[in-house]
């Protein structure tokens, strides 16, 4: 569930991450459009400005030349009129307007047919400049008759129109393959006699050459073109062809004088060349820049992952903790009262842990009429704390299962635990086995807080806490209780509780409110008391801290041993008491039936109390008294609440409560023969105790009524 | 305490009567050999008239079992009464047998 939710996360952080991208790349992309648009907008009105500028320009520069040709035909024209008297004036003439005119390159005069009979029909003068000769630079005016057969101007566009014209006039192009030997343009005037006809037409010639280098700077780009076309639209200046598919912007400008139109042709892709060279750049900038953005992106996705990550593994070790505080929880006996059948005790326990799992520890069971308990301190927290605390309390049940002697059961756990220390963690331990019926209680303190016994500390030894020293011999301890006296245990999240200025509650403190307590309780039989004593001292420590945060685990047990008869507080029975006395054989034990049949013990009960009984002598008589003739003492003691049997007998040492127990749950094949007698009793009693005392075996069997 | 075996074709009947006590047990121990030599045999434990049953006698009954099984007898325990079946609960004895 919680990695589905972290999951959609992720998506949701890269759908938001797509589209940071999207919106980057459409403002990116939209600017360089603008930008685009615009610079080419600049780029094509500049274009515009140029070309109209560099057609004015041209348009005056070829005037110019233009109306110094016009006035130079002029000018042959009435050089020509003057010299009709004779034909070579002509040439003459043409070969003064070059020589006049620099800027003149060929000149002609060409008559009307016949005009002068000795020339015959043909009759056509000019002059025109050679530029080199044999290969050198030579300046020159070549001056000859070109008309004749071959060359019929009579017919040609220019003489024609150059004859009926009555001004400067300029033709179309033409291949001049007699005078000038280009393409030409030519400017007439025409010739005429005193009687005003008109005899002749002079003719000045513009060079294609000479045009295109006036017009030269009508190359506005390097690949651009230009055009000049004469009126009727014959190009004098030809483009080069057109490109299907390519885009040209093309300018024109008419001149007036002469009635040509210049244009200036540029190809869109050259007009736009760098701004598509620009273009193609950021672009691919844009591209890196998203490139880098996507890079950076991905990179802080991928953080936010970790994070995600850290944080989810972070959340599962909390959820570990709580898992671990849960188990060891679980391990600790939390039900009060723990045996609400005895009468002859209270107990109450509570655990306050911290946030941290801490190692407080306390754990209590009854066996054979007798109290096992502890209680103890792992040191440090967290899981390694649960693990030791779990481990202690697994070794102190396996340990005490066959030992009573606390010193015994600390050695051997702080053997256990020193040997796997590797956390190097140790345990501050109280172990007490508390003797149910007389008091008696041996303990052994493993350096934890010493106990309080009636609000007096119990004097313990501290030997050493669990965990420190391999081999370390523990020293055991021993009182005896009495009815009524409470014992109060503890850890030291109790005397080290701090408020909010860092004081602790201390000993002192809780010795006294300790002492207060048992000075106000008036029934020494309230069974109540072991609960009430721990809930007056958690609010006392509660009321202490205030809102200051608990930084250890907090644990309390009070144990209460009350009178046995008496705890209602009626009056005491009277028990009534049989003996009998058997010799160790087994052929006695039908006497033993007849012996329990005389104690009128309620008929549900009587044969599983025989059986009880039967079985409890039996063991006896079998091992009390290897090879030898004993005795054994059995009595009863009842009250209407229970029935108590005391088997006793001076033979070996031997305490049945030690012997293996049949395991009654295994098929018939690995069922052990043995090991029945001693499992009926403890399923039959309700409490089996053994004792050594003065040379004798001494068994109690109690049963309730 | 008296043991008593009858045949009956296939069927080997061992009759209990009286309390089966430790001391009973060694003589009824004596009493029901035959049955832990019987092979391939129905061997029927009659508890009709078993008063009381210790350990002792529950382990002659485990006995006969396992035996029983041993040589391919099998073993049925017939009419105990209310007291011997709690112990035969006690004991886990009630899941050994056949009890009919």
């Amino acid at each position: 569930m919680r990695r589905q939710n972290s999951e959609e996360k992720t998506t949701i952080r890269s759908k938001a991450g797509f589209w940071i991208l999207l919106v980057a790349a459409v403002v990116l992309e939209a600017t360089n459009c603008i930008l685009y648009l615009y610079t080419r907008h600049t780029i094509r009105e500049e274009a515009v400005q140029r070309a109209q500028s560099e057609l004015r320009a041209a348009e005056l520069e070829i005037n110019a030349v233009t109306s110094q040709l016009e006035a130079a035909v002029q000018m042959l024209a009435r050089m020509g009129e003057d010299g009709l008297g004779d034909p070579e004036e002509a040439a003459k003439a043409t070969r003064t307007l070059l020589e006049t005119l620099d800027n003149v390159e060929s000149a002609g005069i060409a008559f009307t047919a016949g005009y002068y009979p000795k020339k015959g029909k043909w009759y056509e003068v000019c002059s025109s400049r050679v530029k080199e000769k044999d290969g050198l630079p030579y300046d020159s005016i070549y001056t000859r008759q070109i008309g004749s057969a071959a060359h019929d101007y009579l017919a040609s566009e220019w003489f024609s129109n150059g004859l009926s014209i009555d001004s400067a006039w300029w033709c179309e192009p033409y291949n001049d393959d007699a005078g000038a030997q280009a393409m030409v343009v030519s400017c007439s005037y025409p010739i005429r006699d005193k009687e005003g006809r008109v005899v002749a037409v002079a003719l000045v010639d513009l060079s294609l050459e000479k045009l295109m280098h006036l017009s030269q700077y009508l190359q506005v780009y390097q690949e651009s073109y230009y055009s000049i076309a004469s009126a009727t639209g014959v190009n004098i200046v030809t483009p080069p062809d057109t490109v299907p598919g390519r885009r040209y912007l093309q300018f024109d400008e008419e001149i007036d004088a002469t009635g040509w139109r210049i244009s200036i042709i540029i190809p869109e892709d050259i007009l736009y060349a760098d701004l598509k060279r620009a273009g193609l750049f950021i672009t691919i900038l844009m591209l890196i820049g998203l490139a880098v953005l996507v890079f950076i992106m991905f990179r802080s996705a991928n953080d936010i992952r970790r994070l995600v990550t850290v944080n989810t593994q972070k959340e599962r070790m909390i959820r570990d903790l709580e898992i671990a505080r849960n188990i060891q929880m679980a391990m600790l006996p939390k039900t009060f009262p723990p045996y609400p059948n005895r009468r002859d005790l209270a107990m109450y326990g509570v655990v306050l842990p911290a946030k941290e799992v801490g190692g407080d520890l306390y754990d209590f069971y009854e066996r054979d009429g007798k109290l096992f308990l502890c209680i103890g301190d792992v040191s440090g927290k967290g899981v390694p704390a649960a693990l030791v605390m779990a481990m202690t309390r697994s070794l102190f049940r396996s340990l005490s299962a066959h030992e009573q002697d606390t010193a015994v059961i600390a050695t051997q756990i702080n053997d256990a635990m020193s040997e796997s220390n590797e956390l190097n963690m140790f345990v501050t331990l109280f172990l007490a086995v508390m003797d149910l019926r007389t008091g008696e209680m041996n303990y052994c303190n493993a350096g934890h807080n010493a106990p309080v016994l009636n609000g007096e500390f119990l004097p313990t030894i501290p030997n050493l806490p669990i965990g420190i020293l391999s081999g370390f011999a523990y020293t055991p301890q021993n009182t005896t209780l009495q009815r009524g006296d409470m014992l109060f245990f503890y850890t030291d999240g109790l005397t080290e509780a701090e408020n909010e200025s860092k004081t602790l509650f201390g000993e002192e403190r809780m010795i006294n409110l300790l002492r207060s307590f048992r000075a106000e309780q008036t029934d020494p039989n309230d069974a109540t008391v072991a609960q009430r004593g721990i809930e007056t001292m958690l609010n006392a420590v509660h009321a202490f801290v205030g809102k200051a945060e608990q930084s250890d685990d907090l644990t309390m047990l009070a144990v209460k041993w009350l009178p046995e008869e008496d705890r209602h507080g009626g009056k005491l029975d009277k028990p009534v008491r049989h003996s009998i006395v058997m010799r160790n054989d087994i052929q006695q034990i039908p006497t033993l039936a007849e012996w329990v049949e005389s104690l009128h013990i309620p008929d549900a009960l009587n044969m599983t109390i025989n059986l009880a009984l039967e079985e409890a002598v039996t063991n006896v008589m079998l091992y009390a008294y290897p090879g030898e003739n004993g005795k054994v003492l059995i009595e009863a003691e009842k009250t209407p609440q229970r029935i108590t049997f005391t088997i006793s007998d001076s033979g070996i040492p031997f305490d049945p409560t030690q012997r293996p127990e049949a395991d009654i749950t295994l098929p018939a094949e690995d069922r052990a023969i043995g090991g029945l007698g001693i499992h009926l009793v403890r399923q039959i009693m309700d409490d089996i105790h053994y004792e050594r005392k003065d040379n004798r075996n001494i068994l109690t069997l109690v049963k309730k009524l | 305490m008296t043991t008593t075996i009858q045949e009956n074709g296939n069927q080997l009947i061992a009759l209990f009567a009286g309390r089966l006590d430790t001391a009973a047990a060694i003589p009824t121990m004596e009493a029901v050999k035959p049955l832990l030599e019987a092979a391939n045999r129905e061997i029927i434990l009659d508890c009709t008239q078993l008063e009381y049953i210790s350990s002792s006698g529950l382990r002659i009954f485990l006995s006969i079992r396992k035996d029983a099984a041993a040589h391919g007898s099998k073993v049925i325990v017939r009419n105990i009464s209310a007291d011997i079946r709690q112990v035969f609960m006690m004991t886990g004895f009630i899941s050994l047998f056949e009890i009919q």
